[in-house]
């Protein structure tokens, strides 16, 4: 054998004899080669890694997720790239689970209030304690025929849950109320009058070359943001002509952004825009005459006063050229009419306006007049999810709070449970729940008890008198019907993907399965509650609903036919590896019962609270930023919170965005601290003025300013919810959470805003040289 | 068969700036926690980040949003300047950081054009459970020294590993593969590959969208054709670093010109 310079040196530099033998002995070279550690100390060899599926129960959007296992811990979540919603791609949200599942604030075992409500001082109990505390409760109201005292709130869930917690509260003869802060019970609504159903449709953005979106942030928060992401990538360099999105907000947000167009329009004014689009298309005859004349009642003059010349001083801001904005609406009817894929979608801030039904009713009656439903790049209206059980949400507007708040202080609600919810934090002060919760009518609350299923302290929790910690969702069980669908049924299963991480700590602390506390509480012979569960526990009643998936035959699990399958076993199991059941074959059936609406021909403006200064005043734009949300859950998440915003790139602190030239006129510069007052309140904001936020308004980011949530969320800016006033968005009892106006004062006091961005407005002028200054050249 | 060269293919048109990439990234790889002191201090980690850009004002404004990450340049600057070779290029393509070599003397982070070297002012710190969460094939780094993308190493020799061990070739655009943010990327504006398999995604795409005067096939809105120009560009190709990642153009219909970042 040859000798390499390098073994030749490793003998002679060491023991020649010894090296010799191992020669001799047949040692291979290579273990003679000493070589120092080059490579990343990542080529360290790892350790085993298993993925599973489940499922993303924190939203109704159930996006299907893989979880990376190692060692019995989660490490990393991603996408299921088989899923048809998200299709491999996940949120930040949802890799921020993580968080919630290890966070060193988690509650660790059930909690007693001793202070008072709201000192936020507890004591650990046993479980067999705590539900026996809960069970003598209930059995007490029970016994004094005041049932009905009993309000279940959570938040929407489109899961197995929901009809647990509305068989729990139904056979104890209690209410099950929902509540978001930011309410889809108006966008739901105008689906119902429009499409004949409240599902939420899908929207073929993937496949549409035209969009026009109306306040809706779709790219960022809007519904399914992660859905809608996905198709529009394909919406612009995917295999077809590139699409092209106008955005109608007013605010200037991440989809507006990416928008080819943005158009600023008045808060609340965007119905009226869309009727003027459809002005022009129905005096231009533009789209097909049957469908006109549905639309218009047969009067081709039916919506003449919308022209855009009438109506583009009353939608623009005074500094825009009218002529311009009028040209603008003509040009984007005749675009819109003009492509053969063409979509109209609409919600956030344009359905929280006080005529917000009136805004979505009229563009959403858009996609009828251009012929975009059920068509491909339009909407697509999902079925009926498949009939495994009743998981039809449960519906509860704002106005339904008030009366419930009502009830609190009229001594009608003695037990108030919570489960994911927040209405501490999500309902404005003007609504009087915390009044209610601290003080009653009399000075003491009349709600006596107030039980709250959180994982971490957050707002309710703090002024709970009983808090009973659930597993974290990666810990527990489930079968969810996403909403919206992909087109067709589809079922998705979440399972255990780690053993709960305060399993150690026995059968008496740590935490237990929500459903199971519910099932077991409802066995209490003593509340003898009749609640018809098809299981003893959970597991069993998920295995009963899979059992009815595999009995109908229909759908497949992965690439298998579900008919296919020898036995329920293997349906269980592949379903389990899977993470969901679906059913291409289903889509949606026509309706023959649903008359389409017409066009609104008389103008509904949207009402505003009034503000103390009405010559300086402001519309109120609250927000939700890409991490924390609603900031229900997601603020007590590290990683969210020093998430970058898209637009501002501020992190961990409340700023409001303002017009930088107005903020010049004002004297207000970036890391000044404003104050934002309603007429309902106010709050301190750090200024972040900007060239993009126009001019009468002012954008506040929901999430900070709780009570509690972990050392990452408490006393940690404000709540932009708390000053908001109480107006209901008509026909629907929405909150509408944008018509609020407010005034803006500077305080004089000054902080540094944390933010990503650097503070050099300009850089410097070595255009050629610069790093990533965008340069402008025609081609 | 040659050794392969990872690279990158980042579509500005598809990017909406918002951010996935960046906490997939951190999940990853271990990146500490970045306080608000941190953000205020200007010494946030942010392996890749998205840089976002004002242009015009109300009513005609535009924000540019562009993700940036280590170029893993094949003529990287800060390479040369490292003192104990702890940077250095390897025969994969990738630009590596040999922690246990690094001493912090931060030359690098001052050679490199892109700003994506990070330095770790602090101990990094997970509060008590959390630290459950970290992946155990990523090292993590204490105060003192250099940190920066590192196309997910750890995932490319997981792969690299296990197609070894089956006998197998490594699958263009393998999830296992990808780095987290390309993962994460919900709009695919980030695409992984091997620049030195002429079949890979990423090949294919750099050979029809880089260079100038060639012959693009985006179509305008309106389906006429408005541009050939090729959309690729490297960011601060003028230095000539010639990096591993190649950009592709946003396209602005509006002033019918295609604007590079």
């Amino acid at each position: 054998m040859g000798l390499t310079r390098r073994q030749f040196l490793t003998l002679i530099g060491g023991s020649t004899g010894a090296a010799v033998l191992f020669q001799a002995c047949g040692v291979p070279p290579e273990e003679l080669l000493v070589e120092s550690s080059y490579e990343m100390p990542e080529d360290m060899v790892s350790g085993l890694d298993n993925w599973y599926a489940t499922t993303d129960a924190n939203s109704p959007v159930s996006n299907g997720l893989i979880v990376r296992i190692m060692e019995g811990r989660a490490k990393k979540i991603e996408g299921n790239i088989d899923f048809p919603i998200n299709e491999g791609k996940h949120s930040a949200v949802c890799e921020a689970s993580l968080q919630s599942l290890y966070h060193p604030d988690r509650i660790k075992g059930p909690l007693l209030r001793v202070g008072n409500r709201g000192e936020g001082k507890f004591e650990e109990i046993s479980w067999d304690n705590a539900i026996d505390r809960l069970s003598s409760e209930l059995k007490k109201l029970k016994d004094s025929g005041e049932s009905a005292k009993m309000v279940f709130a959570t938040k929407p869930l489109n899961s197995q849950i929901n009809s647990i917690v509305s068989n729990f509260t139904t056979s104890f003869g209690g209410n099950h109320v929902i509540h978001e802060p930011l309410e889809q019970t108006t966008l739901k609504n105008a689906f119902q009058v429009i499409f004949g159903d409240k599902k939420i449709p899908k929207f073929d953005i993937a496949n549409s070359d035209y969009i026009l979106s109306f306040g809706s942030d779709f790219l960022s928060t809007w519904i399914s943001p992660t859905e809608y992401a996905k198709a529009y990538g394909q919406f612009r360099q995917g295999n077809k002509t590139r699409g092209y999105l106008v955005q109608v907000e007013s605010r200037f947000s991440s989809t507006a952004a990416n928008a080819d167009e943005w158009i600023y329009t008045k808060p609340g004014t965007e119905g009226i825009l869309a009727l003027s689009i459809a002005q022009v298309i129905i005096s231009e005859g533009l789209a097909d005459t049957q469908i006109i004349n549905n639309l218009t009642n047969n009067d081709l003059t039916y919506l003449d006063q919308f022209a855009p010349s009438l109506i583009a001083s009353k939608i623009s801001d005074p500094s825009q050229n009218t002529e311009e904005v009028i040209n603008k609406i003509t040009k984007i009817a005749k675009e819109l009419a003009s492509h053969n894929n063409p979509l109209v979608i609409g919600g956030g801030s344009t359905a929280a306006s006080t005529n917000g039904f009136f805004n979505l009713k009229n563009i959403y009656l858009l996609n009828y007049l251009i012929g975009s439903v059920n068509n491909k790049g339009g909407v697509i209206l999902n079925p009926d999810p498949v009939n495994i059980s009743d998981l039809r949400q449960t519906e509860t507007s704002f106005s339904d709070w008030n009366e419930l708040i009502k009830k609190m202080n009229n001594g009608d609600v003695k037990i108030l449970l919570n489960y994911g919810s927040d209405p501490w934090y999500g309902l404005p002060d003007s609504a009087g729940f915390k009044d209610a919760i601290i003080e009653g009518n009399n000075g003491i609350s009349n709600t006596s008890l107030i039980v709250s299923f959180s994982t971490i302290m957050d707002d309710i929790g703090y002024m709970s008198d009983l808090i009973l910690p659930p597993h974290h969702f990666l810990e527990d069980w489930g079968i969810n019907t996403p909403n919206p669908a992909p087109g067709h049924e589809i079922v998705a299963f979440q399972q255990p993907v780690v053993r709960p991480f305060f399993e150690n700590r026995g059968e008496y602390l740590g935490t237990k399965s929500f459903p199971n506390i519910l099932l077991s509480i409802s066995k209490d012979p003593n509340l003898n509650l009749n609640t018809n569960f098809e299981g003893e526990d959970y597991l069993s009643i998920i295995k009963s609903k899979a059992k009815n998936l595999f009995d109908s035959g229909k759908g497949t699990v992965g690439l298998k036919n579900t008919k296919d399958f020898a036995s329920f076993e293997s349906f269980w199991n592949s379903v389990l590896q899977h993470g969901f059941w679906q059913d291409t074959n289903s889509k949606y059936k026509n309706k023959k019962s649903h008359k389409l609406p017409q066009f609104d021909n008389l103008i509904e403006e949207p009402n505003f609270s009034s503000s103390e200064n009405p010559n300086k005043e402001f519309y109120l734009i609250p927000f939700e930023s890409y991490g924390l949300r609603d900031g229900i859950g997601n603020s007590s998440l590290p990683w969210l919170q020093a998430l970058p915003d898209t637009m501002s790139t501020a992190v961990w602190k409340t700023w409001a965005e303002i017009n930088a030239k107005v903020a010049k006129d004002m004297n207000i510069k970036e890391g000044d601290i404003i104050r934002i007052a309603s007429n309902f309140g106010n709050i301190e904001a750090i200024a972040y003025p900007n060239p993009g936020t126009p001019t009468d308004v002012i954008c506040v980011p929901l999430g900070q300013g709780h009570l509690g949530g972990g050392r990452f969320s408490e006393k940690r800016g404000a709540n932009i919810l708390s000053i908001l006033a109480p107006l209901n968005v008509k026909t629907s009892g929405a909150l509408a959470w944008a018509s609020t106006k407010v005034n803006i004062t500077n305080t004089g006091k000054w902080r540094r805003l944390p933010k990503f961005e650097n503070d050099v407005s300009e850089f410097p002028t070595d255009y050629e040289q610069h790093i990533i200054k965008i340069t402008r050249y025609d081609t | 068969m040659a050794n392969p060269s990872w690279g990158m293919v980042i579509d500005n048109d598809k990017c909406t700036g918002c951010n996935a990439c960046v906490i997939a990234c951190q999940s990853e790889n271990n990146i500490p926690i970045n306080e608000e002191d941190h953000f205020t201090q200007r010494r946030p980690i942010q392996w890749i980040r998205i840089e976002r850009y004002w242009e015009g004002e109300f009513p005609n404004v535009k924000a540019r949003f562009i993700p940036v990450l280590c170029q893993h340049c094949a003529d990287a600057p800060c390479e040369p300047v490292c003192p104990v070779y702890a940077t250095y290029h390897n025969d994969q393509g990738l630009n590596v950081q040999v922690y246990n070599r690094c001493i912090g003397t931060r030359f690098c982070a001052n050679g490199c054009p892109y700003q994506v070297r990070h330095f770790n002012f602090w101990e990094p710190e997970w509060p008590d459970s959390l630290e459950n969460q970290l992946n155990p094939d990523v090292t993590v780094r204490t105060r003192g020294i250099m940190e920066k993308c590192t196309f997910c190493v750890q995932r490319i020799q997981r792969t690299k590993r296990e197609s070894e061990k089956n006998n197998t070739s490594i699958k263009d655009g393998d999830r296992q593969l990808n780095p987290a943010c390309v993962n994460g990327c919900a709009t695919d504006a980030l695409v992984f590959g091997d620049f030195n398999n002429p079949e890979s995604k990423v090949s294919k795409m750099k050979k029809k969208e880089l260079g100038h005067g060639g012959h693009g096939d985006h179509s305008d809105h309106d389906g006429h054709k408005e541009h050939d120009e090729k959309r690729g560009y490297h960011l601060l190709e003028e230095y000539g670093t010639h990096p591993s990642v190649v950009y592709l153009k946003k396209v602005d219909y509006e002033s019918k010109t295609v604007e590079k970042h």
